[in-house]
């Protein structure tokens, strides 16, 4: 039997732009994570050694409740509250917009969070929760939470949650975007038909509209996870992962490692280690799809 | 159980009035058909009742109870769309129940009515499947289940059968009026589909452009059509129309359609004294037109245009000035396009209306 070889001439220039620009990048990641500087195959050394490092989990931090915990962890506290919050919010704004005139133009500023450069929204939540020009300090001053003012991204213990609500803020209209349009595909017979069984606007919601959505959020919550599991940007020019390592996360931290500390093999684990994170999410994604 | 009575009903849509002063009464246990053409408000009457839309003008009363300001949920209908809106994520059985569990009804009495309705509809097969792993005809059913599981005071239909192929529809037609007899709800019925109207109906509320033309029974609307759009619009083959002049003859009224003339009988001087010279529109139903191969006394000469045998009878085409008119013919005959042909139109079956307003005369 002679293979037919014509199809493969066909992917042939994609695939080599896939082997130099993707495939030879994360096998070259992967394999320097296993190695000594001086390139040596040293098994999990890297890996024992970067993980027992209290940037990247902080125990005493963890069990005494004080930041930094370890950027680990903070991605994990950033999950915890950003993806609920900001899948919520988006759901339920989608909900409320529906059916109100000119609610487009309510969606399209909201959705500007989501256009804007990653680094210019980093720099508007640093202002945002200055302590002399931050709308966050002006709102606790206007309802008589005058003692609390100070520049939230400047102190451990608020650092990093002030970074993680201002990401609610800059990523809400993806979720608010995807259900929109989510509500949209949905035929009004259905809500007819229900009203008309009986059914009052909750149970429509969790009996009809949410059921039907699920598609969409399966969308927006695995993309959002990948979003938080890679987050960088925001980080970098807010706070720079600090004060004291207090807002560090996994890709800044892979980034200090290789360009502060010049230790690429321990930089490549935690790049080895956020791949499979996103990979695992990406495939749950995948094979759910696939499925329906 | 019980009676509908829409007073006055008008609804705009913009600069559109879909439904305009309509007004019917539909009694306990009846089951009436709202018929008419596409975009004539059917749909819109119907959702007005179900409070789907909310009336610009007009009362509606369910039960005697005046339901205006009233949400669907409370009304106590129960309605079966024309796609039938299956909640494509449930399964059929969850389908049948979701009237009853947002009711929060005792999950024992749910299943037990969700069963005697699929035995009912003999779709008890089919409970663990989902919508789209069903056939129309079975889908239309589980819409129907869905509507009978809570013994709803009124059904309202749009067009349930219109998704279904023909001979399923007509199986449907006969199950569907059984059931609502043997039910015993009242039931208000959409279809444009005249034939659907007339066989399931008692009676017919004929629409168009948003306003009632008649009201009555499947052989009121048949024998004595008000006007000239019910006329044409409720019969298969539609009547056939020839434009004419009243005129007198020694004490005879004649109609001249021009091609022929017709001498009325006495009887019909009474209505049409002083009406000498009126513009009318002479109609007649194409199975009352009588037709000869030879002349014979009052018979009018015309050409056969095309046949159409329908197995046992014909529906005969032939021109008369210029224009087709259709006859039907029990049973069979030989005929070519072009032969001549000679057509009788019995005067104890022609309707006459008024050209100007449409309105029938006799
Ligand atoms: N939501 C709406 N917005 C604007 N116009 C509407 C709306 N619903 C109906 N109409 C208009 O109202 C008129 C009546 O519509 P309706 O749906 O009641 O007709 P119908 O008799 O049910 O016709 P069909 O047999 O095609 O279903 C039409 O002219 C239609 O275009
Ligand atoms: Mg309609």
């Amino acid at each position: 039997m002679k293979l037919n070889l014509t199809p493969y001439f066909f992917i042939l220039p994609a695939l080599i732009l896939i082997i130099i620009f993707v495939l030879y990048p994360i096998s070259a990641t992967i394999s320097l994570s296993f190695l000594s500087p001086e390139g040596y195959f040293v098994g999990f050394d890297n890996y024992i050694r970067v993980l027992s490092r209290r940037e990247v989990i902080n125990y005493d931090g963890i069990l005494k409740g004080y930041f930094p915990m370890g950027a680990i962890v903070h991605n994990a506290i950033w999950i915890l509250i950003h993806l609920p919050l900001s899948t919520l919010l988006g759901l339920v704004l989608a909900v409320l917009l529906q059916n109100v005139k000119g609610s487009s133009i309510i969606k399209s500023i909201i959705f500007l969070g989501m256009v804007t450069p990653l680094i210019v929204g980093g720099i508007i939540i640093r202002f945002t929760f200055d302590r002399e020009v931050g709308v966050v300090n002006m709102f606790l001053k206007a309802i008589g939470l005058g003692h609390l003012v100070r520049t939230w991204t400047m102190y451990p213990d608020t650092a990093l949650f002030s970074l993680i609500l201002g990401s609610v803020w800059l990523w809400t209209g993806f979720s608010l975007i995807l259900y929109s349009a989510g509500l949209a595909m949905i035929p009004k017979e259905y809500y007819e038909a229900a009203k008309i069984d009986g059914a009052s606007s909750m149970q429509i919601f969790f009996r009809i509209t949410l059921p039907l959505l699920k598609p969409v959020t399966t969308t927006v919550v695995t993309m959002t996870l990948l979003w938080e599991l890679k987050i960088f940007d925001i980080v970098y020019v807010a706070t720079y992962g600090g004060p004291g390592g207090a807002s560090n996360v996994l890709a800044l931290l892979m980034y200090f490692l290789a360009f502060r500390s010049l230790d690429f093999n321990a930089s490549s684990v935690i790049a080895t280690l956020l791949t499979a994170l996103t990979l695992i999410v990406a495939i749950v994604m995948f094979k759910y799809v696939v499925r329906k | 159980m019980a009676d509908v009575k829409v007073k006055n009903l008008t609804k705009r849509f913009g600069k559109v009035i879909a439904v305009n002063k309509v007004s019917f009464d539909v009694k306990d246990k009846e089951f009436v058909v709202l018929l008419g053409p596409s975009g004539s408000g059917k749909t819109t009457t119907l959702r007005l009742i179900a409070g789907l839309e909310r009336p610009d003008e007009g009362e509606i009363y369910i039960g005697g109870r005046l339901v205006n300001n009233i949400p669907p949920r409370e009304r106590d209908v129960a309605m079966v769309f024309q796609n039938y809106a299956l909640y494509p994520h449930m399964t059929v059985f969850d389908n049948l129940a979701f009237p009853l569990q947002v009711r929060k009804m005792p999950k024992k009495y749910i299943k037990a009515k969700v069963e005697e309705v699929a035995k009912l509809l003999k779709i008890e097969d089919l409970l663990d499947r989902r919508p789209s792993q069903l056939s129309g005809g079975q889908q239309q059913r589980v819409a129907l289940g869905r509507a009978l599981v809570r013994e709803p005071k009124v059904f309202l239909m749009d067009e349930p059968l219109s998704n279904l192929d023909a001979k399923l529809r007509v199986y449907m037609r006969a199950e569907l009026k059984r059931l609502q007899k043997e039910l015993g709800i009242t039931t208000i019925y959409v279809t444009h589909d005249q034939v659907e109207a007339m066989t399931m109906a008692d009676r017919i509320v004929v629409f168009h452009k948003g306003k009632i033309q008649q009201i009555g029974t499947p052989s009121d609307l048949y024998k004595k059509p008000q006007n000239i759009f019910v006329a044409g619009f409720i019969g298969s083959p539609a009547m056939n129309f020839f434009d004419a002049t009243l005129t007198y003859k020694d004490d005879f009224i004649v109609l001249d359609a021009g091609e022929f003339k017709l001498k009325l009988p006495k009887t019909f001087s009474s209505i049409l004294r002083d009406k000498a010279g009126l513009e009318v529109v002479l109609g007649i139903r194409p199975e009352h037109i009588k037709i000869y191969k030879e002349p014979r006394a009052s018979t009018v000469k015309c050409r056969v245009y095309v046949v159409e045998p329908l197995g046992g009878e014909m529906i005969i085409n032939f021109s008369l000035g210029g224009k087709i008119y259709k006859a039907r013919y029990p049973g069979e005959i030989s005929l070519k396009p072009d032969e001549t042909i000679y057509i009788e139109i019995p005067v104890k079956h022609i309707h006459i209306f008024n050209k100007k307003d449409g309105k029938a005369i006799i």
